[in-house]
């Protein structure tokens, strides 16, 4: 319905303006009602028949229906019935439009058929903008009802997700309902500042219980791997062969996983592994026992075993920084604290036994550095890319398994192989206790990383140093200043200091509404 | 109605239009109905005319329908040939009364100049 410019127009009374939907058969009267209602401050539309007027009022935004009751076709009643019984549109006001002095049945008809009013067909412009104000306001106060009454709802879905022991504030669905400033407001912003706090507590308690079951790893892990410098020591000084020490660790080590596996039928046929296992399994193989073991046992025929086991704690910095470039771990100036402390520590500990020995082994402390590099590699590649569908033991037996066929090789070519006869005796016994340490070592490692993250497994390097020390001292009879042993309490301090990996969820954020409170019956908005 | 409708002159116009329109067709509808003995159209078209002639202040046209209307409704009765010819006399009338107001309304001298 167009405006024009000459039209006499008043306010509406009372709130914003409605929307007036017309039905009338008749054009004319389609023309003075709508006119009619755009003089009162209205918009109005209209229908030419009640199957127009029910499609237009199913597209929303009605306010108020002025409806005629004698149509061709659908009539008025067959319109009210419609309406008052589709749940969405019950509750838009209806006046009808009738003749009174002739059609009084009809009209009451109409009213006990749901309609709020009615209007004589000749009615005066003030009976009009009356009726008008009275049922839209009407409306208003149902729509707000309705709002009202949808945020309860949302409330008490929020309490059933709390009573399911689900605390995210994020996630209770009830933020809009937060920033109304009455009483149903200051009580979404209390049930979600409580479910934020309960969260908060969960997430730290989670946090704690990661980081003592990261804690118990790690010192089970450390403790086991800082056997296997001392051991392969031993190992060397009765026959210096690291190449063939490897082979045959990788062997007894397969013929402990395997049956293990087996026996927990865990272990996949390799039919059933894709190509994805199969390159983890080939990439684990080289990193651990072609690199890291040949290497380490290399080294530790040529040097101290506690220079050894110093070097290798180098690997949480080196880890630290591949994690950082690689965007798996967020560093942390406390992290890097940590792993600068552990450092000073460990430079401490080369420097005092340097002077100790007396000898000058810089060269092979050179080569040595390399063992925290590919232990750091190892790390990170296992963080990324082990299967998580794979059960440890059975991962590690093909890990194993496929180990030998790479190193069985080197040891030809390098004519590096352990005389058999020798293994009868106590280097059978290092070989038989490498193997054994290793494997159950590198299960723990595993799980470590799946617990508390690359950066936080990579401190595992500190802990096999600690231990790695102390067994050098017991088993392989060397000597440990005081002043290593304070640098090694250094190292145990930078270890605290790098906790587990974060939550995978973000911390949700503080809830700040309006600060007026209400306790008064919803308002309309 | 003309200050029901806030006193807007082009609206008045297509409201008089439209009665301008419909009216020959209801009434043609009434008068065919009627001879067809229908009288639930009878009634629907008398109806109309009713309130739509009332609204225009062509009150003696709105009467003649509404008896018509009545009739129809509460005496199952069909208009007789006389009621029937002197509605069509009466809307004519009224026709040829309202063209001239459209023309005054269009012209601007409507409704300070009647």
């Amino acid at each position: 319905m167009d405006s024009s410019a000459s039209r006499e127009t008043q306010p509406p009374a009372a709130g914003r303006p409605g929307r007036v939907l017309v039905v009338d058969d008749q054009r004319m009267n389609r023309l003075k009602m709508a006119a009619a209602v755009e003089a009162r401050g209205h918009t109005a539309l209209a229908a030419g028949d009640g199957e127009t007027a029910l499609q237009m009022l199913a597209e929303g935004g009605i306010d108020l229906v002025l409806l005629d009751i004698v149509m061709p076709g659908m009539d008025g009643f067959a319109v009210l019935q419609r309406l008052k019984s589709d749940r969405s549109l019950r509750d838009i006001p209806v006046i009808v439009i009738s003749a009174l002095d002739d059609d009084m049945a009809s009209v009451v008809k109409a009213i006990e058929g749901g309609a709020e009013d009615f209007l004589p067909k000749s009615f005066e412009p003030a009976l009009l903008k009356a009726r008008l104000e009275t049922c839209l306001e009407k409306k208003r106060l149902r729509d707000a009802e309705v709002e009202y009454l949808g945020e309860v709802a949302r409330l008490t879905r929020a309490a059933r997700v709390l009573e399911r022991g689900k605390f995210n504030p994020e996630k209770l669905g009830i933020a809009e309902v937060t920033t109304r400033a009455d009483a149903l407001g200051t009580l979404a912003r209390v049930f979600t500042a409580m479910a934020q706090e309960v969260y908060e507590r969960e997430r730290r308690l989670r946090q704690s219980v990661r980081t003592a079951n990261g804690t118990l790893l790690l010192l089970a892990c450390g403790g086991l791997w800082g056997l296997t410098v001392p051991l392969s020591k031993l190992a060397s000084n009765i026959a210096p062969h690291p190449v063939g020490l490897a082979l045959l660790v990788e062997i007894v080590a397969a013929l402990i996983c395997l049956p293990l596996a087996i026996g927990r039928n865990a272990f996949p046929s390799p039919r059933s592994l894709k190509r994805a296992d199969w390159s983890f399994i080939v990439m684990a193989a080289f990193l651990g026992s072609v690199l890291n073991q040949v290497l380490m046992y290399w080294m530790a025929s040529k040097l101290q075993a506690f220079l050894v086991v110093i070097v290798i704690v180098l690997e949480g910095f080196a880890v630290f920084i591949m994690s950082a470039i690689l965007k798996i771990e967020t560093p942390t100036k406390k992290r890097l604290i940590g792993l600068c402390l552990g450092l000073a520590g460990v430079f401490a500990v080369i420097w005092m036994g340097q002077e100790s020995t007396g000898a000058s082994t810089w060269l092979w402390m050179l080569i040595a550095l390399a063992i925290p590099l590919t232990y750091a590699a190892e790390d990170i590649y296992i963080s990324v890319h082990r299967p998580a569908q794979f059960d440890t033991i059975a991962l590690y037996a093909y890990v194993y398994i496929l180990s030998v066929p790479m190193v069985a090789p080197i040891a030809f070519v390098l004519d590096d192989f352990i005389p058999v006869e020798l293994l009868m005796g106590p280097l059978g016994l290092y070989v038989l206790g490498l193997a054994a340490v290793t494997s159950i070592a590198m299960i723990l490692f595993v799980r470590l990383i799946a617990t508390a993250g690359p950066v936080f497994a990579g401190q595992n390097a500190y802990a096999v140093t600690a231990a790695g020390i102390c067994w050098s001292i017991l088993l392989v009879n060397e000597h440990i200043t005081l002043g290593i042993w304070v640098a090694l309490a250094i190292i145990v301090i930078g270890l605290l200091l790098v906790e587990p990996q974060q939550e995978a969820d973000p911390e949700p954020p503080v809830i700040d509404g309006p600060e007026s409170v209400s306790w008064d019956a919803p308002d309309s908005r | 109605m003309y200050a029901l409708i806030g006193s807007d002159r082009d609206v008045m116009a297509d409201i008089v239009e439209s009665f301008l329109v419909e009216t020959p067709l209801l009434v043609e509808k009434l008068r065919s109905a009627g001879a067809a003995g229908d009288l639930v159209s009878v009634g629907q078209a008398a109806h109309a005319l009713k309130s739509t002639a009332h609204d225009l202040g062509a009150h003696a046209f709105s009467g003649m329908c509404r008896t018509i209307e009545l009739d129809c409704r509460n005496h199952s009765k069909l208009p007789t040939v006389s009621q029937v010819s002197e509605l069509v006399s009466e809307s004519a009338l009224v026709l040829e009364e309202l063209r001239l107001s459209l023309q005054a309304i269009r012209n601007g001298t409507w409704p300070d100049g009647q």
